[in-house]
């Protein structure tokens, strides 16, 4: 018999869908005929992380690429010039 | 719009009905980057190679500057799409201001996935379709804001490998919408052109001459045109496959429940 990984004493009834931990009927909570533990719910509640944006992401690296990218294109737009002219 | 897992069919079908719930803005967002791109493009490709240095760089140095801002009107929809789903309102301003700030990423991202796309089709056309199958969701994980502009590549090739099926089933069944848009739009073009020459009475002879599919400018141009008639459904699919692969296998459709659940508790106390 499985226990509940919460409460030891009690039997376990189901299976969290996200962290597959055995949980007892107190533990659960039914979201459209699917098994959650409360640990899980409380993870998906917890504010969200801070946008990239606010934590100085990789500026340089992304200056980088679009330069090199840009470089890369207008050799490819000078190769292109002209190629349907009449 | 439900946050939930989608099959292909849904995804495809799905799309649609986001795009056409708020066509006006999102054409709007994808025409103030993609239709100069495009015009320089034809423009490129069209005018006889000018005589002076400065006059010969300039097209080349447009279409180096304009094709990597696209990768804004990819930010500003996916924003747009973004809001939609928490339920909030989205606006213009608010969709172009949340792609600016991470202007320079979705650019990175477009410049990227385009010549990656390019050198890979150049040896053979698998490796530049693969890339591009792989990259779909790059901007809709960068609009999340919880990824940078590598990060998201990363992402969005791991989550297109998990459903590698779906991925490209949707990706390439937009190679075939647009090759159908092109040949309506030509249809409608050859109706018109028959119209105004058979029942009109009207002397469109070079019309005719021109508007051929023979012509390589009218091909381009048709296939400018069908390319931004679809780019906001593109875009829409791409939000369906990140939606799907998240809500499958990280509970994105739970998390949304539960936000709008515990909305006002900022600890998410008391849940389970």
């Amino acid at each position: 018999m499985a226990f509940c990984r919460y409460h030891p004493d009690r039997a376990g009834v189901g299976i969290c869908m996200r962290c597959r931990a055995v949980i007892c009927d107190a533990c659960r909570t039914r979201v459209d005929g699917v098994n959650h533990c409360h640990a899980c719910l409380a993870a998906l509640a917890r504010p969200e992380p801070k946008p990239v944006a606010d934590r100085g992401g990789t500026g340089a690296a992304a200056l980088l690429s679009v330069g090199a990218g840009g470089v890369l294109l207008f050799c490819l737009g000078w190769w292109l010039q002209g190629r349907l002219a009449p | 719009m439900d946050i939930r897992p989608r099959t292909a069919g849904e995804i495809l079908d799905d799309a649609w009905r986001l795009v056409l719930a708020d066509a006006p803005p999102l054409y709007a967002l994808c025409l103030l980057f993609w239709a100069p791109a495009a015009i320089v493009l034809l423009l490129l490709l069209t005018t006889p190679t000018p005589a002076t240095f400065a006059e010969e760089s300039l097209l080349p140095a447009l279409f180096a500057v304009l094709l990597p801002l696209t990768g804004l009107a990819s930010g500003a929809i996916q924003c747009w799409l973004r809001r939609r789903a928490e339920g909030k309102v989205p606006s213009l301003f608010s969709s172009l201001a949340e792609a600016g700030r991470r202007g320079l990423d979705h650019a990175a991202v477009r410049c990227v996935v385009i010549l990656a796309s390019l050198l890979g089709s150049v040896f053979l056309i698998m490796p530049g379709v693969a890339v591009w199958v792989a990259a779909a969701t790059a901007h809709t994980h960068l609009a999340s804001g919880l990824d940078t502009w590598t990060q998201a590549l990363g992402h969005a090739g791991r989550q297109s490998q998990r459903h590698l099926g779906k991925a490209t089933v949707v990706a390439l069944a937009r190679v075939g919408m647009v090759l159908l848009a092109v040949l309506n739009v030509h249809g409608v073009i050859q109706v018109v052109l028959w119209t105004g020459d058979q029942m009109a009475g009207l002397d469109l002879a070079v019309a005719e001459i021109v508007l051929t599919l023979a012509n390589p400018v009218y091909d381009l141009v048709l296939f400018l045109l069908a390319g931004l008639l679809l780019a906001p459904y593109a875009e829409a699919c791409n939000y369906l496959l990140y939606v799907d692969a998240r809500a499958r296998f990280e509970g994105l459709d739970l998390w949304y429940r539960v936000r709008r659940v515990f909305a006002g508790s900022e600890k998410g106390v008391g849940v389970g």
